[in-house]
C-alpha cells in the first residue's frame, strides 16, 4: 500500500465519519425541535390553565362580594324588622311603667322595658360589627360638653349598679376642658361597653370610671380613661382573646353570663377609629381595669347643641295637632297613647298617600312620618308636601321622620328628602316630646 | 464506547505511525464501522479491542503498553475539549479525587448512555491519594496512562504505584505519592 493510497483511505474514512456526524446532528436537531414543540404546547396549556383559574377566581370574588352586600342588606332589613315590633313593646311598656297605679304592674313593665333595651343592645352590637366589617363605620366629629357626657354615663348605669348594690362613680377630672370635639356617639359607646361589662361581671364592691388629661400636643389633647371593677377578673390566657370578635373569657362561657362576645371587639375597633388604643390590667379574683387613651380636640362651647333635657314642660304640647303616618297598627296605637298623655291631638294616616289626602283638608302643627309604607313611602310623601303642589297644605310643615333603620346613611337621606329631623325606633318617649318641642 | 475515544485513538495512530499503518490496522481489524468514527457517535467496545489487537500486531508493541500510551495521549485532549471540568481545579489530586462524585456525574448528564468505570478514592495523607479502579472493561492500563497524563497536565510530580487486585485489570489500586 502506497502512502497515497493510505491517505485516500484515511480521507474516505473521514468523509464517512463526517456524513455519520451530520446524520447524528440532524437527528439531534429533530429531537430538539420536537422537544421545543412539546414545551410550547405545555406553555400554552399552562397559560390556558392560568386564564381559566383567573376567571374562576374573579367569579368567586364577585360571588363573595355579592354575598357580603346581601349580608349587609339582610342585616339592615332584619334590624328594621326587629326594631319595628320592639318599638311597640318598648313604648307601651314605658307607658305602663309611667302611668300604671299598681306597683307590681309597673315593676313588670320595667322588666319588659329593660329586656327590650338589652335586646336592642345586642342588635346594635351585631349591626355595629357588620358595619365595621364592611368598612361603613365612619368618624363623625362634633363638639360636646364632657359634663353632659359624664352625667349621661352616670345616670344610665346608676340604676343597674344600685340594683346589684355596687358602688358606682364616674369621675371626670376638673382640669378637662368643658367642651371637646370628637365622635360623641362612639366616645359614649366606649364607656357604655366598658362600664356595662364591668357591672355585668361584678357581684361585690364597685365600678369606677375615670377620665383625665394624659398630655397635650398642640391643639390635640390625649385623654386617658379607665374603667375599674372588683369583679371576677380575667385570666392571663384569655386577656388577648377577649378583644377578638365572638370570643369570651372561658369562665364567662362556663358561667353562661351571656352576650354576643362582640362588645370588646367593637370597643377596640371604635378606639382605633378614633385614633386611640386600649389595655387591660387584670388578675383573676382581683378585678379588671381597662385603660384607654384617645386623642380629641378642644371644642367650641358655642357649637354645643343646647338640648334642654331638664325641660320637662309637657304642657307645651297641649292641643298640638299631630298627623301620625304609619302603616303598622301597633305603632299608631302606641303613638295615640303617647300623644294623648300630653294632651296632643293625633290624627292617623296609614301611608303617605292618605297623609297627603288629609293635609289637603286639615291643617296640622307637625307630621310624624314613618319611612317604609305601602302605596307611598315617607320620603315620597315628604317631597310631595315640600313641592307646594298640594292645595291648602302648608309646604313648610315640620316633619319628623320615624325610622327603625339604624344605619347612619338612612338618617342622612331622611334630611335630604326634606324632613326636619328624625327619631329612631324604638321610640324613646322623652326624646319624642323633646323633638316635638324643638320643632315648634 | 464514546466516539471521541475512537477518533483520538486513530489520530494518535496516524500521527505516531503514519497513514499507512492506520489504514492497515483498520483493514486488519475489519471493524463494522469501517473506521469512520465521529466524536458525536457511540461504538461497540469490541471495535476498540479489535483495533488494539491489530495495532499491537503491526507494531509489535504489547497491548498494555499501547493502552498506557493512549491514556497519556488522551488526557490533554480531554482537558482541551472539556475545559469546564478544569475550572477552579488547581492540582491533579483534587481533580482525580473529584472524578467519581463530580466529573462522572456531569458526564452522565451530557451522555446518559455512557458506561463509566468506578473510582473510589481517599487521601490517607495530604501528599497521597489512593484510587481504586473497577471496570468490566479491564482497562487498568488505560486508566494508569490517564492518571499519569493528568499529573503531567497539572505539572505535578508524583509517583504512581499500581497493585492489581484481580486478574484481567478489572480491579486495580493506584497509590499516588507526591515527591
Amino acid at each position: 500500500m502506497t502512502e497515497l493510497e493510505a491517505i485516500k483511505a484515511a480521507l474516505l474514512r473521514e468523509r464517512q465519519a463526517r456524513k455519520a456526524a451530520e446524520q447524528v446532528i440532524e437527528e439531534r436537531s429533530r429531537e430538539l425541535f420536537y422537544a421545543n414543540e412539546a414545551l410550547r404546547r405545555l406553555n400554552e396549556s399552562l397559560e390556558e390553565a392560568v386564564r381559566i383559574r383567573t376567571s374562576e377566581l374573579q367569579e368567586a370574588k364577585e360571588k363573595a362580594e355579592h354575598a357580603t352586600r346581601a349580608k349587609s342588606e339582610f342585616l339592615s332589613s332584619m334590624s328594621h324588622e326587629i326594631r319595628t315590633p320592639l318599638n311597640a313593646i318598648s313604648g307601651l311598656s314605658e307607658l305602663i311603667e309611667r302611668d300604671s297605679r299598681e306597683n307590681e304592674i309597673r315593676e313588670y313593665a320595667g322588666i319588659v322595658r329593660d329586656s327590650v333595651v338589652h335586646l336592642l343592645t345586642i342588635i346594635n352590637e351585631i349591626l355595629d360589627f357588620s358595619k365595621i366589617e364592611s368598612g361603613k363605620f365612619s368618624f363623625e366629629p362634633e363638639d360636646f360638653a364632657l359634663r353632659d357626657l359624664r352625667n349621661q354615663i352616670y345616670h344610665t348605669y346608676l340604676p343597674l349598679a344600685s340594683k346589684k348594690q355596687l358602688r358606682f362613680d364616674v369621675d371626670f377630672d376638673p382640669l378637662l376642658p368643658p367642651v371637646v370635639r370628637s365622635d360623641k356617639t362612639k366616645f359614649l359607646q366606649i364607656w357604655i361597653n366598658l362600664i356595662g361589662n364591668a357591672i355585668k361581671f361584678t357581684e361585690q364592691g364597685g365600678v369606677s370610671a375615670r377620665l383625665s388629661i394624659l398630655r397635650k400636643e398642640g391643639n390635640c389633647l390625649w385623654l386617658q380613661g379607665s374603667v375599674k371593677d372588683s369583679g371576677i377578673g380575667i385570666p392571663e390566657a384569655d386577656q388577648a382573646r377577649i378583644f377578638l370578635p365572638f370570643e369570651q373569657s372561658e369562665q364567662v362561657s362556663e358561667q353562661k353570663i351571656g352576650g354576643t362576645g362582640l362588645g370588646l371587639a367593637i370597643t377596640m375597633r371604635v378606639l382605633e377609629l378614633l385614633g386611640g388604643r386600649i389595655q387591660l390590667l387584670s388578675n383573676p379574683g382581683s378585678g379588671s381595669e381597662f385603660i384607654f387613651q384617645l386623642p380629641v380636640q378642644v371644642g367650641d362651647e358655642n357649637r354645643v347643641s343646647q338640648e334642654k333635657s331638664d325641660d320637662k314642660n309637657e304642657n307645651l304640647l297641649y292641643g298640638l295637632r299631630v298627623l301620625v303616618v304609619d302603616d303598622m297598627e301597633m305603632n299608631r296605637f302606641l303613638m295615640r297613647k303617647v300623644l294623648q298623655r300630653v294632651h296632643a291631638q293625633p290624627t292617623f294616616a296609614e301611608n303617605g298617600a292618605m297623609a297627603v289626602e288629609i293635609l289637603r283638608n286639615e291643617s296640622f302643627d307637625v307630621v310624624l312620618m314613618d319611612l317604609h309604607m305601602p302605596v307611598m313611602n315617607g320620603r315620597e310623601a315628604t317631597r310631595l308636601i315640600r313641592s307646594e303642589q298640594i292645595p291648602r297644605a302648608n309646604p313648610r310643615i315640620p316633619i319628623l321622620a320615624l325610622t327603625a333603620d339604624a344605619f347612619k346613611h338612612t338618617q342622612e337621606s331622611v334630611l335630604e328628602a326634606g324632613m326636619n329631623d328624625f327619631l329612631p325606633k324604638p321610640i324613646n318617649i322623652d326624646l319624642l316630646y323633646q323633638k316635638l318641642r324643638g320643632l315648634l | 464506547m464514546k466516539g471521541i475515544v475512537f477518533t483520538e485513538f486513530l489520530e494518535m495512530v496516524e500521527d505516531t505511525f503514519g497513514f499507512v499503518a492506520a489504514t492497515a490496522i483498520v483493514e486488519q481489524a475489519k471493524v463494522p464501522s469501517g473506521g469512520a468514527y465521529t466524536a458525536v457517535g457511540t461504538y461497540p467496545h469490541s471495535e476498540m479491542v479489535s483495533l488494539l489487537v491489530a495495532l499491537s500486531s503491526q507494531t509489535n508493541i504489547p497491548i498494555p503498553e499501547l493502552l498506557h500510551a493512549f491514556g497519556r495521549h488522551l488526557f490533554p485532549r480531554f482537558a482541551a475539549g472539556y475545559g469546564a471540568f478544569f475550572q477552579n481545579v488547581t492540582d491533579s489530586f483534587a481533580f482525580l479525587g473529584s472524578l467519581e462524585n463530580y466529573i462522572h456525574v456531569e458526564v452522565r448528564k451530557l451522555y446518559p448512555d455512557a458506561e463509566l468505570p468506578r473510582f473510589e478514592s481517599h487521601r490517607p495523607t495530604p501528599d497521597s491519594l489512593v484510587m481504586e479502579y473497577r471496570s468490566e472493561r479491564g482497562l487498568a492500563d488505560f486508566a494508569h496512562g490517564l492518571i499519569e497524563g493528568c499529573l503531567a497536565h497539572f505539572g505535578d510530580d508524583a509517583t504512581v504505584t499500581r497493585e492489581d487486585l484481580s486478574a484481567g485489570g478489572s480491579h486495580t489500586r493506584f497509590v499516588l505519592t507526591r515527591v
